[in-house]
């Protein structure tokens, strides 16, 4: 008999002018989660954040001018104890919305020996970047994260740049299609 | 020193504690003074006065204590997002350039 | 581990004003130890507000500036120790208020709130022996002092720590020049 295999759809975030459905199987991995992570941050909030960032000195200014036009941002990131703890359909049927019309795969990172997949996707409205999404899998931690808005992720990557890491270009660049 | 050590330093350097620590300390020591020192007139007129003083000049910025408290969390919240989207961000760099490398 | 202290029938009465300005000195202190112990501002403040509360109960037994200072110490770590216990710490906790701000001279604006998780991630004794050296400036000898530890104990623990945070460092925050 044919398994039949439902993603139940409880969140529905918007980004980039498209909602993302978030499996209700992932909010529910808090409780199964030794560490949990859950971040939403709607319009208002990145305001009244952004009120409290400094314009002029150096380190909030650089976080001001990131999230200056992003309209929301989600996070939710679990890291668990032992392995196998998150459903690979519910990963698969997630990232397949990333393969709507707009978004592009700019980086996709698989390690068979480490059983780790990073993707990274941004959505285009026309030249401008109009949201970003991070998928980072690995045995025992999930991290999901969703901006709405332009973010441009090299200079976000460059945000903690401070760790033995040479700062490097972000992988392939991306280059947006001309009109 | 080590530029852990170092980092650790700055990292926990200390931090004063919410405006008006002290007013309200002064206003509960002001009102449990009496339950566990003996009766001293002197002692208590002036721990209410100072706890009035201190309460007074408190009044003014509860408000604004309020939306500073609410910004805080925002900020911190926004703070903790783009820590971890930078992070894994930089994890796919570093995977990106170990499989170059190859 | 409980710290009481009794207070002295018909102790020496401490202006409020004198204790206030006692309390401003040191509450930064105070708040900073318990703050790095528990990373919960809220929780904190209670400890810190607990601890100044206990002071002046005891201040009259105390002889010196510098025993106020060894005293609030010792009182603030172990109360820390007792809070931590009761409460089940995460690394993350989103429902808590925000750190206060503190200006950072850090080019990385997020490396002092990674490595303040970090710390506050670890064993309770590990954790408090690295706020007192490097928050309060400790040497061993002194940190002993303070948690009643042998001294050579304190230095193993030390090392421990850091070693400890070196790893964590590396596996969380991809770190290579820690």
């Amino acid at each position: 008999m044919k398994k039949i295999f439902a993603v139940v759809i409880l969140i529905c975030l918007p980004v980039a002018g498209q909602e993302i459905k978030v499996p209700a199987g992932f909010d529910e991995l808090g409780a199964k989660a030794k560490e949990s992570v859950n971040i939403t941050l709607d319009r208002d909030t990145l305001a009244m954040a952004g009120k409290f960032l400094s314009g002029d000195k150096g380190n909030d200014a650089k976080l001001k001018e990131l999230v200056a036009g992003v309209r929301a941002i989600y996070v939710r990131s679990f890291e668990f104890d032992k392995p196998n703890q998150y459903s690979k359909k519910d990963l698969d049927a997630f990232r397949a919305q990333f393969r709507a019309p707009g978004w592009s795969k700019i980086v996709e990172v698989q390690s068979k020996e480490d059983n780790e997949h990073t993707e990274i996707h941004i959505k285009k409205d026309g030249k401008q970047i109009a949201g970003l999404a991070i998928i980072a899998a690995e045995p025992e931690e999930l991290t999901l994260v969703l901006i709405d808005g332009p973010m441009d992720p090299s200079k976000l990557a460059e945000l903690g740049g401070n760790f033995g890491i040479p700062r490097i270009e972000m992988g392939p660049k991306v280059s947006l299609p001309k009109d | 020193m080590s530029p852990l050590e170092d980092a650790l330093r700055e990292a926990l350097a200390r931090r004063e504690p919410p405006a008006g620590f002290d007013q309200r300390l002064m206003s509960r020591i002001a009102s449990e003074g009496d339950r566990s020192r003996p009766h001293n007139r002197h002692t208590r007129r002036w721990a209410l006065a100072a706890a009035v003083l201190l309460a007074g000049l408190g009044l003014q910025q509860a408000h604004r204590q309020r939306e500073i408290h609410r910004g805080e969390v925002a900020k911190q919240r926004l703070v903790t997002a783009l820590e971890i989207a930078s992070s894994k961000l930089q994890h796919a760099q570093k995977r990106v350039l170990e499989i170059a490398d190859r | 581990m409980n710290v009481t202290e009794e207070s002295p029938a018909g102790g020496m009465a401490i202006s409020a004003c004198e204790f206030a300005g006692i309390v401003r000195e040191h509450q930064a202190m105070v708040f900073s130890i318990a703050y790095h112990y528990l990373h919960d501002r809220l929780l904190a403040e209670e400890l810190a507000q607990d601890v100044f509360l206990q002071l002046h109960q005891a201040l009259p037994r105390l002889e010196s500036p510098a025993h106020v200072v060894f005293w609030l110490r010792k009182v603030a770590s172990h109360r820390a120790i007792d809070y931590g216990r009761k409460r089940k710490l995460r690394l993350v906790s989103l429902d808590r208020a925000p750190e206060p701000a503190v200006a950072s001279k850090s080019e990385d604006p997020l490396l002092g709130e990674r490595l303040r998780k970090l710390v506050a991630s670890l064993p309770e004794k590990f954790r408090i022996l690295v706020i007192l050296r490097f928050q309060e400036g400790l040497e061993p000898d002194e940190i002993a002092g303070v948690l009643e530890m042998p001294v050579g104990t304190v230095k193993s623990q030390l090392q421990r720590s850091l070693a400890m945070l070196r790893e964590k460092a590396t596996r969380y925050l991809g770190g290579g020049v820690l």
